[in-house]
């Protein structure tokens, strides 16, 4: 069992890689009562074009399957359904999918390593039957249309659609009717064989434990499956321009109150710094510009225009990072005027920099004191980064005045679209 | 983790000493009977309080304070339990023995300027700031239909105009056109000077410290009161259960289902009553959840929420249009079945363990240990062992006599136009 040291939060991770290649991530936290466990596939909504692994052919499979094999590996043929399982340990289990990683969890207090070893079976043993998936499909329409009956979520949908043009990270993660209706057991089967190999997956544990005794617990438990040898699972390449596929629109929907966003498409490659560094100065600039402390914020609440400050939205595809200004105002056409004006110079204080940076270090040492934000962060950095080796402090600390201001003139901004969802 | 009752007279003092944490929380709870009219006030205020204050007159400076107090988080809330409001001002920042140049008692100090040194000319409020909150919570109110579901409860509640519940905690239009800088610093005062007072201290601080900040800067003239009739009074259950419905532009039908609680007796108001909730619909392993969604696929989620202290419970689903008459027959159905005691008793014993994970999970974070000894101040239920040891005793015969208090009175569905014609 490997070590990871954060030193600058004075916490450690332990780690292991198991030799069916399972990653295996634990966060002691004595003097607490909960643990929180999840079981990761880096297997998400953008894996919809691949090389299934008993094959050579490439496959486009529909929108939402990964979320549809989420809903459905919770299906067992025999014994109590994991609802019930975990719900008699009083544990509470969850899951869900993003666009890149699909994640199994759950919470307890007592019994971890009883409901540990029911997690790693369910999620490793797919029961998927003709009847069982078509009634799932009923109970997957209905959460397509809670998505539909709510602004919000129309406006994040259309933001991506209208954004990126070859990126899959433009296709919805649920997936719509139609897709929903062509899915079938065999399909879920490959797509289940294709990431779902330890190989693929991590295992994160955070709560207050013994790790030596819960790594044997996953051993054994994992020594007794057979697993097929891991093939890297190849994916469709695409590419991606710099422009965006629709510069405005407005869309009619059920609200009383209009939701704009300014969206900016940044190529990553030509930032020349790595991803983690590109979204800590993001994070600063943005809320540097457009934050509760900025000037920004202070006259357009003058003038009436918002009364909430913007909200600064980052999302990362491999290719771009699409940074989003959302607010709800019916002053939407003044806002994006100014938005467009202020956008025309940047200019960032180094003394707000400073600020900015003991803050995001703060937050660092604040998220030590929940559980289930540090497994969050450890799925995210390998989700994203592909590793967890040290803590972001470090990063945060590297970051420095002089590389901010060469980033931002390496910031190439023109590349914006806007969507705005109003009432009729 | 070592519980303290400092009586200070005026107010309490409520200090729980743990290493857990390397923060501090401090949060300041002033509560008194809700009036309907004052729900809208009480929200403006709680926005401008946030905003500045006499040492920082803006929005922008207060904020980069609290940024420079290492991202010190600075939370305010308004909440109901039954017939009382809670307006609520905390602070959480990294302990002293984690920073090097900021003290416990500076963070400490901030909070209570935030609280008594508001920023006030001439016995009002700052105009700017004032207006601004307002068109904040206009939005608020106006854009609540956005929220299906938190919409279907409230128009469904808002029927019953004699009980609080009915009450848009958001508040009104009309009551917000009457509020300004003057009206509003009126109302502040009648908060400091009556309202009665909680303070909670999670961490490790030392505590008879933060008791002499307290002292000197917390200035309130409120004398030590009583809370009385915390809970709202019943609503008589009715043999014709009411419906109503709503005709909207929306993809999946909101079923809202109301239910009257009569005659609880103390001990099932605290402990039986969330047992019985969870059972029929707190968890994906309800009795609900599976007869609605996993046998019949017409929803995503189903839920119910026990409102103890208002006599109600709620249950709320988003189903498959023209699907309401089936889903009502089964959840009656359902209702019935656990009367007659024909429930899986494995039902009973899993929502028992997850409650009791509930409880003991509710250590791990600073707000889960105020709210348990906030409870335990308002309605006087027990600490986290009382609680767990009490959930324990609850069987059966215990779940079979709660359920015959407990009534479908009124219905209310969200739904499309074609849905509507085809019933």
């Amino acid at each position: 069992m490997k070590v990871i040291n954060l030193e600058n939060s004075n916490e450690k991770v332990y780690y292991e890689k198991l030799d069916n290649g399972l990653d295996i991530y634990m966060y002691n936290k004595e003097n607490y009562h909960n643990n929180y466990v999840t079981f990761t596939t880096k297997f998400g909504s953008i894996y919809n074009e691949f090389i299934p692994i008993d094959s050579k052919k490439i496959l486009k499979i529909p929108n939402g399957v990964a979320h549809f094999l989420e809903h459905k590996l919770f299906a067992q043929e025999k014994g109590p359904q994991p609802e019930e399982f975990f719900s008699k340990n009083g544990a509470i289990s969850n899951a869900y999918t993003t666009f890149k990683n699909t994640t199994y969890l759950f919470s307890c207090t007592d019994k971890l390593h009883e409901n540990l070893t029911f997690l790693l079976d369910f999620v490793q043993n797919p029961y998927f039957t003709k009847e069982n998936v078509d009634n799932e499909k009923g109970i997957i329409i209905q959460e397509i249309n809670m998505y539909k009956d709510s602004p919000t979520d129309i406006l994040y949908e259309k933001i991506r659609k209208n954004s990126f043009k070859n990126n899959p990270f433009k296709e919805s993660i649920i997936g719509e009717k139609k897709d929903i209706n062509k899915v079938d057991k065999d399909l879920l089967y490959t797509c289940y064989k294709s990431f779902y190999h330890p190989n693929n997956m991590f295992l994160v544990i955070t709560g207050n434990f013994n790790p030596e005794d819960t790594l044997k617990i996953i051993k054994e438990n994992q020594k007794s499956k057979q697993f097929t040898e891991f093939k890297d699972i190849k994916l469709k390449e695409y590419k991606e321009p710099d422009e965006v596929v629709k510069e405005y629109e407005k869309i009619i929907a059920n609200t009383d109150l209009s939701k704009v966003s300014y969206n900016i498409k940044i190529n990553n490659k030509k930032l020349k710094l790595n991803q983690r560094k590109i979204n800590l100065y993001l994070y600063i600039i943005f809320s540097i510009l457009f934050g509760e402390t900025s000037d920004f914020n202070e006259t357009e609440k003058e003038k009436g225009i918002i009364t909430n400050s913007l909200n600064v939205n980052l999302l990362n595809t491999d290719s771009h990072v699409l940074i989003s200004l959302i607010n709800q105002t019916d002053k939407y056409q003044e806002l994006l005027e100014d938005i467009r004006e202020y956008l025309k110079t940047i200019d960032i204080k180094e003394e707000d920099f400073n600020r900015k940076k003991k803050v995001l270090i703060s937050n660092e040492l604040f998220s030590f004191e929940n559980i289930e934000i540090v497994n969050e962060m450890i799925i995210d950095n390998i989700i994203f980064e592909n590793v967890f080796d040290k803590d972001n402090i470090n990063a945060i600390k590297e970051l420095n005045y002089q590389e901010l201001k060469e980033f931002i003139s390496n910031l190439d901004i023109k590349n914006t679209n806007i969507v705005i969802v109003t009432k009729k | 983790m070592n519980y303290n009752l400092l009586k200070m007279g005026a107010y309490n003092i409520h200090t729980i000493k743990t290493d857990r944490f390397k923060t501090v929380t401090v949060e300041v709870i002033f509560r008194r009977k809700i009036v309907k009219e004052e729900i809208t006030i009480r929200n403006i205020l709680k926005a401008v309080l946030l905003n500045s204050n006499s040492y920082f007159p803006s929005e922008k400076e207060l904020i980069k304070e609290t940024e420079n107090l290492y991202d010190l988080k600075l939370i305010s809330s308004n909440n109901i339990t039954g017939n009382y409001t809670n307006l609520s001002f905390k602070v959480r920042f990294l302990s002293e023995k984690y920073i090097e140049d900021i003290t416990d008692k500076e963070c400490i100090k901030f909070l209570l300027d935030i609280i008594f040194k508001p920023n006030i000319k001439n016995n009002e409020f700052n105009k700017n700031i004032v207006d601004n909150c307002k068109r904040q919570l206009e939005k608020n109110i106006i854009s609540q239909k956005d929220n299906k579901i938190t919409y279907s409860i409230f128009k469904l509640l808002e029927k019953f105009k004699d009980y609080p519940y009915s009450y848009n905690p958001n508040g009104y239009l009309e009551d917000l056109k009457k509020i300004n800088e003057k009206t509003l610093y009126e109302y502040y005062k009648s908060v400091i000077d009556n309202d009665i007072v909680d303070i909670f201290i999670v961490g490790n601080t030392d505590f008879d410290k933060a008791k002499e900040i307290f002292k000197e800067y917390f200035s309130t003239r409120t004398y030590a009161k009583n809370t009385k009739n915390i809970t709202v009074k019943e609503l008589p259950h009715t043999t014709k259960i009411n419906t109503f419905k709503e005709i909207d532009e929306v993809n999946q039908t909101q079923l809202t289902i109301l239910c009257s609680i009569n005659n609880l007796t103390d001990f099932e108001r605290k402990y039986t009553l969330s047992v019985y909730s969870n059972m029929l619909g707190g968890t994906s392993n309800s009795i609900l959840f599976d007869a609605v969604r996993e046998k019949n696929s017409y929803a995503y989620y189903i839920n119910s929420i026990n409102k103890s202290y208002d006599n109600i419970m709620i249950i709320f689903s988003g189903i498959e249009p023209n699907t309401t008459d089936k889903v009502l027959d089964i959840i009656k159905k359902k209702l019935i079945n656990i009367t007659k005691g024909e429930f899986d008793k494995n039902n009973l014993e899993n929502s028992k363990e997850t409650i009791i994970s509930g409880i003991k999970a509710a250590k791990d974070s600073p707000s889960g240990i105020i709210n348990t000894y906030f409870a335990k101040e308002l309605v006087g239920s027990g600490d986290f062992e009382e609680r767990i040891e009490n959930i324990k005793k609850i069987t059966t015969n215990d779940i079979i006599n709660i359920s015959k208090k407990i009534k479908i009175h009124s219905i209310y569905t969200l739904e499309s136009e074609d849905s509507n014609e085809s019933n």
